[in-house]
């Protein structure tokens, strides 16, 4: 039994669905389906209107309780941005204007509260959602969801997030003040059928270390109540009614995650190191300040990339500069003496757009560096903060997208006038911060001794360096199997990558998701990478990996692989090389 | 525009702001506003293209779509008009502390 085999997986009326991984991690258990359910009114009337007006009272009560408790939990875990969105709705709660007809209309025409509160809300979130405007669409949202809370109240239901028992979650999607709720009880692992790797509650999911799996469509019609599930957070798998051998399988995995997790914190705080004495610097990407304790704990020694879109995306709309300043210093306190690498916003492609926009090819559109140098006050503001945040010198600048050299020269030009900026003010700042760029466009690989004159360092983008390598979208299903991240393509451009920015004394970092891939990692050292960046839960196993190797051998292995013509051979060479040097606990 | 003819032809506070801060009239700003407004007895409206909304209702507020560089008019009426358009202009003219 290994991975490949399970998702092919149809015996015993075992099913298999294939999600996006969006938290690592393995879960055994019950289902728990939840509905936040379409809320339903009719034009009901009341016997007793002075009671209902108590009803509605008592309901508003309850739900400021709820919204206090939902602040406080995201003010502890999340930050103050996602606890003021909760603080809004709670002011909501004590609208007047609002509410002022809900009770006329209690009195005077005798409806039921619910009723009353559905009419006057659904007023407003109709006005919102004429609008085409986003951030008036999730407003919608947010009020359609305190709506709900209010008649669910009404009804005196139970609040469905109080669970008695250890259970999967599993919805159609699960909105940032589900999942923290979610999270005070024995949750082991959310399953949604909506929301990509970036969605609010797979980033959550991640910071709170709950397996979970995204993007399932159709799971709710498959799985029913109380059914038992596996969830695979590493491999995006969710098996339904899993049989004895399914069981057994993931059984030892989770066993062998903990013991190992265990056994793995030993080694924190060695080097990655090969038999042979080759260092490998091992560096985490993150999305959240949060994150860096984790990666701390997990033996991160440096942040390689911290993606600044989540920022963004938590907050619907480009950070003011003073969140920025607040979130990089403390990033870089937390992280000093160690360093810390900041991309700059990579907006576009597959993620969430500004303004109302469409591209026809977005992934060859508008996108990273080519969006910030067009909103230059945008990009200025950013660098700026990045400066301000370099103080203890040990920040790091990245460009993403980069595909020309005039694209490096003109946030260079941008960078200095920022840095000049500062300067005339006396605000203090490293001035000799590190500029690199993310390989992540083939035209760097061809022409990477002139690139490569031109920064600090390098560092490769795995993921889009790939698709555009192959001209495979891999989130296209249709052409899913012929992304293929060990196609000989990929592993040469790599070799012109390392091999030309060596050439000029610089060093070569990768962060795209290969890097995080066991059977990919001896190749990556062979290759010559000087940092590994990866997710931080795989940090002590492939601390473990390189430890059990020697880089005689790495080097060997990858001429080998060089030389083959598909990617089927590589992998079945790595595959034979990771099960002899027995690297596992297993 | 029958608004905006209304607007200029009656005895109250008029006053024309722009929005000046980058995230616009986000949700922290505008549940300050809104508790900036309660603090006076005069009504509070905002006018944004042919729309109107009461400034003292958060979620009348939250219906706006008002990003940078949006022009809005703060139409102020009652004893303490003079004090609230001051006040609530200012907070306009600050980028509602964002700047």
């Amino acid at each position: 039994m290994n991975f490949n085999q399970i998702e092919t997986y149809n015996k015993n009326g075992v099913i298999v669905l294939k999600g996006l991984p969006a938290a690592p991690g393995y879960a055994i258990g019950p289902a728990h389906i939840y509905h936040r359910d379409k809320i339903e009114t009719f034009p009901s009337v009341v016997l007793d209107p002075s009671e209902e007006l108590l009803n509605l009272e008592s309901a508003i009560e309850k739900s400021k309780k709820e919204l206090s408790k939902i602040i406080s939990i995201s003010r502890e875990k999340i930050g103050e941005r996602t606890a003021g969105i909760f603080e809004a709705h709670a002011l909501i709660l004590d609208d007047q204007l609002l509410f002022g007809p809900i009770l006329e209309n209690i009195k005077n025409n005798r409806f039921s509260a619910e009723y009353s509160v559905d009419k006057e809300f659904s007023k407003y979130i109709s006005v919102m959602k004429q609008s085409d405007d986003q951030i008036l669409l999730e407003r919608a949202a947010d009020i359609e969801d305190l709506k709900s809370r209010l008649i669910r109240n009404l009804r005196k239901k139970r609040w469905e997030s109080r669970l008695k028992h250890s259970v999967i979650i599993v919805a159609h999607s699960l909105t940032p003040a589900d999942t923290l709720l979610f999270s005070r009880n024995e949750v082991l692992a959310y399953v949604s059928e909506f929301g990509g790797i970036t969605s609010h509650a797979a980033i959550i999911s991640r910071a709170l270390n709950i397996p979970a799996v995204v993007g399932l469509h159709g799971a709710m019609s498959k799985i029913s109540d109380e059914v038992q599930l596996i969830i695979d957070g590493f491999n995006g798998f969710v098996i339904i009614n899993p049989d004895e051998v399914l069981l057994n399988f993931y059984s030892k995995k989770i066993k062998s995650f903990s013991r190992n997790h265990e056994k793995l914190k030993e080694i924190k705080n060695l080097p990655a190191e090969t038999f042979d004495g080759h260092r490998i610097r091992l560096n985490s990407n993150i999305e959240l300040v949060d994150e860096v304790d984790f990666a701390i704990a997990n033996g991160a020694e440096g942040i390689g990339l911290f993606r600044t879109e989540e920022l963004f995306f938590l907050r619907g709309n480009f950070p003011t500069e003073a969140e920025q300043i607040e979130t990089y210093s403390t990033l870089a306190e937390k992280m000093y003496p160690e360093t810390v690498v900041i991309r700059t916003f990579d907006l576009g492609g597959d993620k969430l757009l500004l303004e109302d926009y469409h591209e026809k090819n977005p992934f060859l559109g508008w996108r990273g560096i080519r969006m910030m140098l067009d909103k230059s006050h945008i990009f200025e503001e950013q660098l700026q903060a990045i400066l301000i945040s370099s103080v203890h010198k040990n920040v790091k600048i990245m460009l993403p997208m980069i595909s020309t050299i005039e694209e490096i020269r003109q946030s260079k030009v941008i960078l200095e006038k920022v840095k000049f900026k500062l300067q005339s003010a006396s605000i203090p700042f490293d001035k000799n911060i590190e500029v690199g760029i993310m390989a992540e466009v083939p035209s760097i690989a061809f022409c990477i001794s002139d690139f490569a004159k031109e920064v600090d360092f390098i560092s490769v983008g795995t993921n889009d360096l790939t698709q555009y390598i192959l001209a495979v979208d891999r989130g296209n299903e249709v052409v899913s199997d012929k992304f293929q991240e060990f196609h000989p393509a990929v592993l040469r451009a790599l070799k012109m990558i390392i091999d030309g920015a060596h050439n000029e004394n610089l060093k070569v970092s990768i962060c795209g998701e290969l890097a995080s891939n066991y059977l990919a990692v001896p190749l990556l050292v062979g290759l010559g990478f000087d940092e590994l960046s990866v997710n931080e839960h795989y940090l002590p196993e492939i601390k473990k990996l390189i430890r059990s190797s020697n880089i005689s051998e790495l080097k060997e292995l990858t001429q080998e692989c060089l030389l083959y013509k598909s990617h089927i051979e590589i992998i079945k060479l790595c595959n034979k090389y990771l099960k002899k040097i027995k690297w596992e606990y297993d | 525009m029958l608004i905006n003819y209304c607007i200029e032809h009656t005895e109250l506070i008029n006053k024309k702001v722009e929005i000046v801060n980058r995230a616009g009239l986000h949700t922290r700003p505008a549940a300050t506003l809104v508790k900036l407004a309660s603090k006076f007895k005069s009504d509070f409206y905002i006018y944004q293209d042919d729309m109107s909304i009461n400034g003292k209702s958060i979620i009348g507020v939250m219906t706006l779509c008002a990003e940078q560089g949006s022009k809005l008019t703060l139409q102020f009426e009652g004893e303490d008009e003079s004090e609230a358009a001051a006040e609530i202009e200012d907070y306009f003219k600050r980028g509602f502390d964002e700047l």
